[in-house]
């Protein structure tokens, strides 16, 4: 769709972002905060984040304008003693009776939709460009529909096969691979979508809504691709061992007979070949396609954004990343932080359809910071 | 003396250019349309982070974008207000650099001395309670996966409990519960559990030459018990493996683990020698020779170097292994 009201001659210039942040300063701002929160025994870590957060966004820029983080402190202080004790509560209880465990579990798997909503609010209302803020409009209900419609689907395959072989074990064998291609091809893929429509079909910026077009076709294909590396890294790996093994450059293990160790430890060269495809590769492969797709599929009323990352040289960055942070024992990951950043700012590009000066401030409550919190600590990284 | 700054309204996303300057406990923005005076106190000088551009909120979500940090930093001096503390510390080297090291100070003097400290003062502090609902579900679990009941005739067993029970090794009538399981591919073994529980296996009992040694091997782990080397070793490992895991866990959870576990080895050393020396003491105190256990240790790296198909010569892992080297020749030396 093209805007009808601002003829294409008269469209302001595209606007690549740009990262002016550098390695050195943000390791100075790290360094301390880091001391502070040892010190403080990580009471400190929340206004450490808040700087986190302020230095990288205020680094960010579009059309000469950087961005802004509002987080309060104290509101990310409350969120992260919540979440450290429902943390506990679950460690506890599943030390004490795994039943107990498993029920804590399911009732933090019960929030959490409601905690992943909490948390886009809070993220998305705390962060403003030129004085408007961002602000995020998904209902509970959307959220508990993303997160919980295609699990329950993956669920009900993996029950249909269950009860397909309880029938007749030829059935069963038969629908095992139709049910793989299913779960990895659409099951999968389509709930990966769901949680990142519904995250940005929420979105808004000032009054301006977001919207998300990508298709279940082009998330499939994604997801086939990265199956496909996967697959072709796999047999890569087998090929060399192969041809390593009868040249009897490595022993190994016929069936049947116990391993030697000493022919095992040759075999360590290989699998740091097929560590480092498939860790490094695949990651930075899965990434870059999936943030183009993403980026490229939404839209901000009628501006459309651009995204190019190369899973080349996001590669690049993070096996360069990876030897930096291990020869400085952790101490380089201010560095890689910040080189990651200034990549992924300089691939994302606005195409502005009107004059950016349109846009119109809308006013929101506040919201806590209890749900962003908690899902930092409980590690569930949907978000790309 | 004014100074270039971005104002945004906070209604529209329109970058206006204004002057500002701070005077009088005000600050005032003139511009194009604009002439706007605040109180300093409803006006938030954002702290400066970097180069980048520096934030004045005002009131109703306005607010000015200053880049020329200099010139910004003289207005706010010249109208008292200074930097908060912090924001110096952010941009010095110097202090990048004295921050660097205390922290690795902090980190090698904790994993050397703080955390073993701290481990023990909570391990004799916790209630017994939590050793036995602890040693329970670890006993529980090993009996699902690893451990199965024992084969050893009940006589045998008996026989062992009511000589180790007669030889009170700790001299205080308190001695451990023996409890019998066949190890299976764990070879022969022994472990003890934080409240006082010993696991002993079917496949030490029958590797040893006689009983003696078995009391030896019960001497060491009745060590294990006495300083609560497994409470101190649980809560020692956890906060180890959450520290390395905030901090290098986000690059790979997988690179993680590898000093994980090197930095666990050190601690385990320790309390085996520990627990070494606390056997060679009441060995002695009951005329048993401490080399009965160096005997019955290198009985049990050879097995172990037979099961694991390693050739006695090149002695596979764990007998080449310089700890337990070290260990026999410190047991031999004790007599």
């Amino acid at each position: 769709m093209e805007n009808e009201l601002t003829p294409p001659e008269l469209r302001p210039a595209p606007e690549t972002m740009r990262f002016t942040g550098t390695g050195g300063e943000y390791f100075r701002i790290w360094i301390v905060n880091l001391l502070l929160s040892i010190v403080t025994v990580g009471i400190y870590s929340a206004w450490a984040k808040v700087r986190r957060l302020q230095y990288f966004y205020r680094s960010t820029e579009l059309a000469g304008t950087g961005f802004e983080y509002h987080g309060k402190p104290m509101a990310i202080l409350v969120g992260r003693v919540l979440a450290v004790l429902m943390l506990l509560i679950y460690k506890y209880s599943l030390t004490y009776s795994p039943a107990l465990g498993a029920s804590v579990f399911l009732l933090l798997l019960l929030v959490s939709p409601w905690l992943f909503r909490s948390s886009l609010r809070f993220r998305l209302h705390n962060s403003s460009y030129r004085s408007l803020r961002f602000g995020f409009k998904g209902t509970l209900g959307g959220a508990y529909w993303a997160t919980f419609f295609g699990f329950l689907m993956m669920i009900l395959v993996g029950v249909a096969v269950a009860i397909a072989f309880a029938i007749s074990k030829l059935i069963g064998t038969i629908l095992i691979p139709i049910a793989g291609l299913l779960f990895f091809f659409v099951l999968y893929p389509a709930w990966y979508r769901a949680i990142k429509a519904y995250q940005h079909n929420g979105a808004r910026y000032g009054q301006s809504a977001f919207s998300f077009h990508a298709t279940l076709g082009q998330y499939s294909w994604i997801f086939f691709l990265t199956f496909a590396i996967l697959l072709g890294i796999g047999v890569v790996t087998g090929i060399l061992a192969g041809v390593l093994g009868s040249a009897d450059l490595i022993a190994l293990p016929k069936p049947g007979e116990k391993p030697d160790p000493k022919a095992f430890a040759a075999l360590a060269p290989l699998l740091g070949v097929f560590y480092i495809g498939v860790f490094l590769f695949i990651g930075p492969f899965f990434r870059a396609r999936m943030d183009n797709l993403i980026w490229n599929s939404t839209r901000l009323g009628e501006h459309r954004i651009e995204s190019r990352l190369s899973a080349w040289r996001l590669f690049g960055l993070y096996l360069t990343n990876l030897i930096g942070i291990v020869c400085t024992l952790g101490f380089f990951w201010p560095w890689a932080m910040v080189r990651l950043a200034r990549y992924r700012a300089e691939s994302l590009t606005l195409i502005p359809a009107e004059s950016l000066d349109k846009f119109v401030a809308s006013h929101d409550p506040e919201t806590n910071a209890i749900g962003e919190e908690a899902f930092s600590v409980f590690d569930f990284d949907i978000a790309l | 003396m004014a100074l270039h700054a971005h104002y945004y309204d906070g209604r529209t996303p329109r970058r206006q250019e204004v002057l500002l300057s701070v005077a009088e406990s005000e600050l005032w923005l003139q511009g194009e349309g604009i002439d706007r005076r605040e109180a300093l106190a409803s006006v938030e000088f954002a702290e400066r982070l970097g180069a980048g551009p520096r934030l004045v909120r005002l009131p109703n979500g306005a607010y000015c974008e200053v880049r020329d940090h200099a010139a910004f930093e003289a207005e706010l001096k010249a109208a008292g207000l200074r930097p908060s503390g912090i924001e110096g510390l952010q941009r010095s080297w110097r202090i990048a650099v004295a921050s660097t090291l205390i922290v690795m100070a902090v980190a090698v003097l904790g994993y050397i001395y703080g955390l073993p400290v701290a481990a023990r003062v909570i391990a004799e502090r916790l209630p017994k309670a939590v050793d036995r609902q602890l040693s329970r579900a670890t006993l529980a679990s090993l009996d699902r996966t690893w451990l199965s009941a024992s084969k050893l005739d009940a006589s045998r067993r008996e026989q062992l409990v009511h000589g180790y029970q007669r030889l009170d090794l700790g001299g205080d009538g308190q001695s451990l519960t023996l409890e019998f399981r066949s190890g299976g591919a764990l070879g022969p073994n022994a472990f003890a559990l934080p409240d006082g529980t010993v696991v002993v296996f079917d496949e030490l009992v029958n590797l040893a030459k006689d009983d003696d040694e078995i009391y030896a091997v019960l001497a060491h782990e009745q060590g294990h018990v006495h300083y609560q080397h497994g409470l101190r070793m649980l809560l020692q490992g956890s906060v180890v493996a959450a520290v390395m895991t905030a901090w290098i866990g986000d690059v790979s959870t997988l690179l993680a683990l590898l000093p994980t576990a090197m930095l666990q080895t050190r601690y385990s050393r320790e309390f085996e020698s520990q627990a070494d020396a606390y056997a060679v003491a009441q060995l002695r105190a009951h005329h048993i020779p401490p080399s009965r256990l160096a005997d019955m240790l290198e009985r049990m790296v050879d097995a172990r170097a037979e099961k694991a198909g390693g050739k006695h010569e090149d002695g596979g892992f764990l007998s080449s292994h310089p700890a337990t080297q070290d260990r026999i020749r410190l047991l031999r030396e004790a007599g």
